[in-house]
This record gives structure tokens, C-alpha cells and sequence, in this order.
């Protein structure tokens, strides 16, 4: 039991991010694909993802499975090298890892929330929850598209720099996050 | 109506009297708390803790439960009400698992700075090659999760994991299980959210405000069909004070009412019931007069009690009335019924010894305050009240002879029958032994029902119930945190017999600063670290600065000032030692609650030899008091017992008179005895007190039907008005055993039902029998 508020108080470290409001002309591309994405109500698709740390002399290498559910369940579940389940559904995140699970809330977590929502608006079609976080300008055209988003509130752009979703019609193919840190994450798509 | 012939005497002696009792109600204010009604230690050691629990920061916990709905709305409702009430000032704390920002950053900041002085395990602060490579390699684990880059600021920082250690040495030993973010109880749905007021436990107004607060964020969250469960301190004492203050404007008014309601019917005459204020205003402003004068207070059971004890008092007074003929000189009704008046005040009042000299201040109040409006009442009526009763020619509406009362009295031809129930008495008495509960429980005021759920809570949010507690003390507040570090070793050893399973105490939640500088000495230089470090990430892919905050940490912890108590105010700490760590006329204390006592004999028995601790156990305190108590009370019973007896045996001086009157007595007591035996519960103090004063009144009932001589119209009065008198006690004692309060519940119960009885053996076995024919 000790073990979830030793995790939510290490939580309470980062810093609560303040609702932002979008002032930005709405895109007529990337709301355009943010509907196409939403409009698929379940997904499940393999994954590889890399991942480049500033203090890491080689990058991380991870596969795995990714599920989703219309509309706020996502399962991220890791297959090797080691396996992982991360489930967002709701307003909860669970991670299970080494036979451990652990609950958090995402209103106590602003850096979860701020991973679940990078993660699970796009697929959600939730343009509004997108925006309230980020930025979002769209590149290319329906057949290939790239989507931009960058952190709206001073606090959300100390832990994230740049995300870049990129696809196909109503298929995400990549997914890369760069942490303010200079951490890279790659998420690729098998096909 | 009869009229009276001159009633401005008896107006103006009413509109005294009534004046005098609205002086003294408005001089003397009642006391509502239970500190006052409960024994105190009988020593200054146990009194001071049993103060600290009752009254310190101990009180000022609030525990809560939400329950009746599925576990997510729960969860909704408990996060709802944390976030109504952790901004509202009459709240220290609102803990239910989730811990915001606003709570914990300074704490969190400063076990941050302080984690390697903090963190009670020494693996924590062992840096060498070997520990710290295994540390990295956990590290590297934690990052490759796919939450990693929310936490991998954190691991690189800490990778030793004191801080996690640290905080975890101040989690409550909680037995929830986290269910939807919130703590739930382990065995059944219900949220559970543990608070801290910022008033005083026992500032009944204040704490008063706090529960409604409570009731109307709860309600502002619409919980459809969830309840809110309160309990603690404070909640107990609100809520019985809330209780005695309905019993006793429900005494007051509907005791008054029914008394009067009942004389009413009696004598169908307003100036009786105003004839009869009188000696009622004066017994009850003398009686809260001695009271405050005697005890200091007077508290608002006594004050209940004395409303109720009315029916009795008023005895008096209407068996004066009730035994007169219209027409009759002043003393002539006395010189009938004096005698038998003056011998069954004694008696009534004799009953009472019990209960006056107890020795619990409480019940010495409720008695003290009967016997005094008792011994008012018989002596306005003797004195008093035959002129105002002459003067205003009152008298009974109805009286001489019925063919009723007549009929009735052939009954007892029959009353060798009486034998029966008694006989069935006696043999269920014998199969079914009654028992004698002397724990201070059965004395609470608190309903059984609501120390269950107390329980619960408290062990599922590790609330200690103080049942066993020890108090370190030490000249300073260093010096009681250094003397609970040294105990650690024998609580290891008791935990390690199985004695108990851990203690709470300040030390755990704040080294002393002697340790805190002791582990940071243990602390490698910067150059030894980082060659340490150089050398532990050898086989792993960190880049050589990957750990350059980890060492710039562990640098200027060694530099850093330990963390004494004053530096956790205004954290959440703050809230958490404050009740175990506290300074009193220069002393300062620290108390210690073992977890999960198995064995209290193990665990005195290891601190017997040493200084400075005092070991109280609360409970067998208590009840050893308790049980004390009880054995004073019986003592004081016989005392009063054997004197009544004297007493009769003086007065009657008769000895047929003398058998007929306690044999009504003994199979009134007996039947009642056997009906509390039948209800199973066993006896405690206030049954004692109770029979006690059953026997009081009984003799009285049974001395007036055992006058001598009586011709067939004062056999019609004394029947009549002895009738009106027990419905009113029956009435007004059946009225205290709807009361909230468990003690006057007891005393209505088991009084209301021994009256009943006592009228119905003093009418077949103390009066006379009938002439045959």
C-alpha cells in the first residue's frame, strides 16, 4: 500500500500545469486528421519504439503492442526486452512491471497527464484536449501527413520540447517526443 | 374547577419561587462535556496522559468513511471532499491517499535536501562500487519504462532510493488498500479519509461548526444514496453533548407536561398543579445550587436526571393534598400522613447513598441533586405547604370510597399468589446467575454501535486508539527524540517475540539531530564518490555526468544543518508530531503507541528498568477504575440499605408491618431482578444505582399502604394518590429511557420498570388485608 503515495508524493515533484486556452485560428488540416483518427472507435497495432537519453551512451530499444479504445482507453504493453503493461483509462494510469502494479491518478501527476494526453487525444479524435496542451500545426495532406504540437504553458515546456505525430489517412505511423531534457522518444508503427 | 378561597398567598409564593428557579437557571451554566462525567487517574502521571488523550491533539483527529455506493463513485465523493475542505482553515490536514502539491511541497522539498540525514536505512547511504552498480542497474530498468520520462529525473538524482526510504518512514502505518486513487478499507467498500482540526477536540462549538461543515460539503457533492460515516474525538463528544441537550429540553418539556398532565387529571384544579410548582421550583433551584457548590458544576445529565427525578419529589406534595378533606385544619392531614411521609423521605433518600458517594464525579451529581430536591420537597411539604394548601382550600376532586377501589382491594385476599412470579423469579435467577460487568464501557456515553465503527476506522487508518501508551520525557525536545532512538533496540526485540508489531512515536518521523549529523559523517567525500561512481557504471551505458546531481546532492547534504522540530512548521509533519512530541511547563514529552499489542505483560515488563518512561495502560486503568468504583458503590448501597432498615424498624415498630413491608419490597426487587437477568445484559453500576433507588421508593409506596387503622375513605385517598404518584414516576422515568444518552437510557429503563412493580406488591403485600365478607 505504502508503496502508491510514496509514488504520488514523488509525483507531487513536478509542478501542476494551468489550464491553457487556445487562442489559435483552428487548422483546418489538423483538426481535419485529428476527426480521421478519432473516427476509428478500436485499434491494435505492434510497435517499436527507440529511445535516445542524454545520459545514456546507446539508445533504448523496445517493442511491443499498442491497444485502443474509443474513447479514453489506451494500453501500452511493452513485450520486450523487458515486459511492461501501461494502461491509461479514465483519469487513472496503472503501470505493471516486475510483478508490481501502481495507480496513479493523472490529477496528480501533471507529467503523466501531459504523456496521456499526447498519447491518447490524437487517437481519441479530442482536438479540444489536444489544444488545451499544445499548439498544433498540420504539414502535408490527407495521404501523408505531420502533425506539430508544441507545449503550450511555461510549465509543460519543462518536461516536453516538440512532439511530431505523423501518418496516413486515418493511420498513425510515428510518434516522436523530444523531452526538454534533449531525450528522445521514437515510436514506430509496424505496418 | 374548585375554586379556592384566598389563592393570593399561593400566587405569590408561586410567583417566588419561580422567580428564584429562573434566577439560578440563568446564574448557573450547565456543563455538557464528558471529561467531566468520566473518573479521573488515579495518579498525576495517568491523569496528565489520560488528559493529553482526551483533550491534546489526539482529539482533534476525525476519521471518515464513505459507504452505500459502487467504489468509483466513492473514490469521486472522497476526492470531492478533500478538495472542498483542504483549502477551508478549520482543518490542519485532509489526507485520503492522494497528496497534493500545496500539502507536501515544502515537506517535500526540504526530505529532499535532508534525505540522507532522513532515511532511516543505511543501505541507502552505502555508496561503495558494489551497492552503487546495483543501484544503476535499477536505474537503467526504471528508464526504459514507459513512464521512465516522467520519473528520470528522480532516478538519476536518487538512485539509492533515501528519499523514497525517508518518506515511507513517515507514512501512517495504514491498513487501506488504495483502490481508484483513494484509500479504501481492506475488507469491504467504503472510502476512508483520515482529517485534523485545527480547534481544539473538546472546543465543542467550534468542532460543532466543523462537522457541519463536513455534512454540507459532503451533501454539496450530491452522494445520492452514499452515507458519510464520521468518527473521533470530537465527533463523540458533539454528538453526545447534542444528545443530553435534546434529553434535557425533552425532559424538561414533556416531564413537566406529564406531570402535569397527570396531577391534572387527579385533581381537576388548576391551583393544585400551582400549588404543587411550588415545592417543584424550589427543590430543583436548591439542588443546582448545592450542586454547583459542592462539585464546582453542574453537569447537564444531573440537571436530566433531576427533571425526571420530579415524579418522586412531587410525591410529597400530592400525598399531602391527595390525604386531605376539604375543610381540614392545617395540621390535621399531616398529623395522618406525617409519620409515614417522614419515614419514606428517609428511605427514599437513603436509596440514594449508592449513587452520591460512588466516587464517579458524574453520578455523585445525579445523586447529590436527587437527594437534595428529595429532602426540598419534604420539608416545603411539611413546612410550607399545608398553609398554602389550607389557605387555598385545595383538596382532591374526587375522594371517599369507589365501588372500584373496593373491588380492587379484595385482590388481596388472593395475594398469597404473589408467591408465584416471585417463585419464578427466584428460580430463573438461579438458572440464569445475573453478572457484574464493571468495565468503564458499560458507563460510556457513547452508544456501543459507534465504538465499533471507531474501531474499524482507527485500525484501518492506524489511528492509535491509546489504549497502551508510554511517555518518554526529557528536559528537551532532542533529548526525548535521542531516549526514543535508544528504545528502537528494545522494540526490535519485542517485535521480534511477536509482543507487537511496531510503535508510533516521534523519532520515527524526526531523527534526532544527533543521528541526522551521525549519518551524514558516514557520508564519502566528493572525490571519493565520484571515483565510486566512475567505477560502478563501468559495465553500463551511462555517459560519465549521468549521476552529476546524485553527487552534487550527497556534497551539500554534507554540509547541511540537521532538521530540527522547529523547522517542520507549517508541513504536514507538523500535524503529525505535534501529538507526540510536546513540551509542557518546561518538560518535554514524547508518547509512544505500540501497534497490534499481542502481549502488554512482554511489553512492561521490557521497560520496567527503564528511566524515565512511564508505561500506561489505559484500558486496565480504566476499568481497574471502573471496577473500583463499583465495589465502593456497593459498599455505600449496604450502608444505605441497613440504615433504611434501621430506620423502619425504628419507625414502625411493628413487627407484622415490618415483614409486610419488605416483603413487598424484597419481591419487587426480586421480580425486577429477574426481568434484567431475562434481558441478558449483565448488571453494571448504573443498574446498582438504579435497584438502589428503586428500594428508596418502593418503602415509600409500601410504608403508606401500610399505615395502621385506616378507615375505608383514607384507604380510598392513600390508593388514589398513591396511583397518581407512581404514574408519575413510571411516566416521568419512562420518559429517560427514550433519552440518546446510553446512562439515562439504563437508569429509565430499569427505575420505570422496579416503580411498576413496587406499586403493584406494596398495594397486595403491604397494605392491610381486607376484612373477610
Amino acid at each position: 500500500m505504502k508503496r502508491f503515495a510514496v509514488l504520488l508524493l514523488c509525483g507531487g515533484f513536478f509542478t501542476v500545469a494551468p489550464q491553457a486556452h487556445c487562442e489559435t485560428v483552428p487548422d483546418d488540416l489538423a483538426t481535419q486528421i485529428v476527426t480521421h483518427l478519432g473516427s476509428v472507435s478500436e485499434r491494435t497495432e505492434h510497435f517499436h519504439e527507440t529511445r535516445e537519453l542524454g545520459v545514456l551512451t546507446h539508445p533504448l530499444l523496445s517493442s511491443g503492442v499498442l491497444v485502443f479504445r474509443h474513447p479514453a482507453f489506451l494500453e501500452k504493453e511493452t513485450l520486450s526486452p523487458r515486459p511492461e503493461t501501461l494502461v491509461i483509462d479514465g483519469d487513472t494510469v496503472s503501470v505493471q512491471r516486475g510483478g508490481h502494479v501502481r495507480h496513479i491518478l493523472l490529477a496528480q501527476n501533471p507529467a503523466l497527464a501531459l504523456l496521456a494526453t499526447t498519447l491518447r487525444a490524437p487517437l481519441a479524435g479530442n482536438m479540444a484536449a489536444l489544444r488545451q496542451a499544445y499548439t498544433v500545426t498540420a504539414q502535408g495532406d490527407m495521404g501523408a501527413w505531420t502533425l506539430t504540437m508544441t507545449p503550450l504553458s511555461e510549465q509543460a515546456h519543462k518536461m516536453v520540447r516538440q512532439v511530431v505525430l505523423s501518418g496516413r489517412n486515418n493511420a498513425v505511423e510515428s510518434l516522436k517526443v523530444i523531452q526538454a531534457n534533449g531525450d528522445r522518444q521514437t515510436l514506430m508503427i509496424d505496418h | 374547577m374548585t375554586r379556592p378561597a384566598r389563592p393570593h398567598f399561593l400566587a405569590a409564593a408561586l410567583a417566588l419561587s419561580a422567580l428564584l428557579a429562573a434566577v439560578v437557571m440563568w446564574a448557573i451554566p450547565l456543563r455538557l462535556d464528558m471529561a467531566g462525567f468520566l473518573p479521573k487517574g488515579h495518579d498525576d502521571g495517568t491523569r496528565f496522559l489520560l488528559r493529553e488523550v482526551q483533550e491534546g491533539v489526539a482529539g482533534t483527529v476525525v476519521m471518515l468513511g464513505i459507504e452505500g455506493a459502487p467504489e468509483p463513485e466513492l473514490a469521486r465523493l472522497s476526492l470531492g471532499l478533500q478538495k472542498a475542505l483542504s483549502g477551508d482553515p478549520q482543518f490542519v490536514s485532509v489526507m485520503n491517499g492522494v497528496f497534493s502539491v500545496q500539502q507536501t511541497q515544502g515537506l517535500h522539498n526540504a526530505m529532499m535536501a535532508h534525505r540522507y540525514q532522513l532515511a532511516p536505512d543505511a543501505s541507502t547511504r552505502d555508496f561503495s562500487p558494489q551497492a552503487l552498480e546495483q543501484a544503476f542497474d535499477t536505474v537503467l530498468d526504471g528508464l526504459g519504462s514507459s513512464a521512465g520520462s516522467v520519473f528520470s529525473d528522480m532516478l538519476l538524482r536518487d538512485p539509492t532510493k533515501a528519499f523514497l526510504n525517508a518518506v515511507q518512514a513517515l507514512e501512517p502505518d495504514v491498513q487501506v488498500r488504495m483502490q481508484h486513487g483513494v484509500w479504501f478499507a481492506s475488507d469491504q467498500p467504503r472510502a476512508l479519509l483520515l482529517l485534523r482540526t485545527t480547534a481544539p477536540g473538546m472546543d465543542l462549538v467550534r468542532q460543532k461548526a466543523v462537522q457541519q461543515t463536513l455534512q454540507s460539503a459532503f451533501a454539496g457533492l450530491h452522494p445520492g444514496a452514499a452515507r458519510l460515516l464520521m468518527s473521533g474525538p470530537s465527533i463523540f463528544a458533539v454528538r453526545s453533548a447534542s444528545g443530553m441537550r435534546a434529553d434535557m429540553d425533552l425532559m424538561a418539556l414533556c416531564s413537566i407536561l406529564m406531570v402535569a398532565g397527570v396531577l391534572y387529571w387527579r385533581f381537576r384544579s388548576l391551583w393544585v398543579l400551582a400549588a404543587i410548582g411550588v415545592p417543584f421550583f424550589l427543590s430543583i433551584s436548591v439542588a443546582m445550587v448545592v450542586v454547583r457548590l459542592v462539585f464546582g458544576y453542574v453537569h447537564g445529565i444531573a440537571l436530566g436526571f433531576g427533571m425526571t427525578m420530579l415524579g418522586v419529589a412531587l410525591d410529597y406534595p400530592v400525598l399531602l393534598i391527595g390525604h386531605r378533606d376539604r375543610g381540614e385544619g392545617p395540621e390535621a392531614t399531616l398529623h395522618r400522613i406525617g409519620h409515614s411521609l417522614r419515614l419514606g423521605v428517609t428511605t427514599a433518600i437513603l436509596g440514594l447513598t449508592g449513587m452520591i458517594f460512588c466516587g464517579l464525579p458524574g453520578l455523585a451529581q445525579l445523586g447529590t441533586f436527587a437527594a437534595v430536591g428529595l429532602m426540598v420537597a419534604a420539608c416545603v411539604t411539611l413546612y410550607l405547604m399545608p398553609r398554602l394548601v389550607v389557605a387555598a382550600d385545595l383538596a382532591p376532586s374526587v375522594s371517599g370510597p369507589s365501588r372500584k377501589l373496593v373491588r380492587a382491594e379484595t385482590v388481596r385476599r388472593y395475594r398469597v399468589f404473589c408467591l408465584v412470579p416471585v417463585l419464578i423469579s427466584v428460580f430463573w435467577l438461579w438458572q440464569h446467575p445475573l453478572t457484574l460487568d464493571t468495565r468503564l464501557a458499560a458507563l460510556s456515553p457513547i452508544p456501543e454501535q459507534a465504538h465499533l465503527l471507531d474501531d474499524a476506522l482507527r485500525h484501518e487508518l492506524g489511528v492509535p486508539d491509546a489504549s497502551l501508551m508510554l511517555a518518554v520525557s526529557a528536559p528537551s525536545a532532542q533529548a526525548v527524540l535521542e531516549r526514543e532512538e535508544t528504545l528502537a533496540s528494545v522494540w526490535t526485540r519485542l517485535q521480534q517475540q511477536g509482543a507487537l508489531s511496531g510503535v508510533q512515536d516521534a523519532a520515527r518521523l524526526l531523527p534526532s539531530m544527533k543521528t541526522q549529523r551521525h549519518r551524514v559523517a558516514s557520508l564519502p567525500s566528493v572525490a571519493d564518490l565520484q571515483n565510486a561512481v566512475a567505477e560502478a557504471r563501468q559495465n553500463l551505458p551511462f555517459k560519465p555526468d549521468a549521476f552529476s546531481a546524485f553527487v552534487h546532492d550527497v556534497a551539500s547534504a554534507r554540509t547541511l544543518t540537521p532538521l530540527s522540530v522547529q523547522d517542520m512548521a507549517g508541513t504536514p509533519l507538523e500535524a503529525a508530531l505535534s501529538p507526540l512530541l510536546f513540551e509542557r511547563q518546561g518538560q518535554w514529552f514524547g508518547l509512544v503507541f505500540p501497534e497490534r499489542v499481542q502481549n502488554r505483560a512482554a511489553i512492561e515488563h521490557a521497560l520496567a528498568d527503564q528511566p524515565n518512561v512511564l508505561v500506561v495502560d489505559m484500558k486496565r486503568e480504566i476499568d481497574g477504575l471502573s471496577a473500583h468504583y463499583t465495589a465502593r458503590t456497593l459498599r455505600w448501597m449496604l450502608v444505605g440499605c441497613v440504615l433504611a432498615v434501621g430506620v423502619l424498624v425504628y419507625g414502625l415498630r411493628s413487627v407484622s408491618r415490618l415483614v409486610r413491608v419488605t416483603a413487598s419490597v424484597g419481591a419487587a426487587l426480586i421480580s425486577l431482578l429477574a426481568v434484567l437477568a431475562g434481558l441478558g445484559h449483565p448488571l453494571t453500576l448504573i443498574h446498582l444505582i438504579s435497584l438502589q433507588f428503586v428500594l428508596g421508593v418502593s418503602l415509600d409506596y409500601a410504608l403508606f399502604f401500610a399505615r395502621p387503622q385506616l378507615d375505608d375513605a383514607e384507604r380510598a385517598r392513600t390508593m388514589r394518590t398513591l396511583l397518581t404518584c407512581n404514574a408519575m414516576t413510571v411516566l416521568t422515568f419512562g420518559l429517560l429511557a427514550t433519552c440518546n444518552t446510553p446512562l439515562l437510557q439504563e437508569i429509565g429503563k430499569t427505575v420505570a420498570l422496579g416503580v411498576l412493580f413496587a406499586m403493584a406488591y406494596g398495594f397486595l403485600l403491604a397494605g392491610q388485608r381486607p376484612k373477610m365478607g
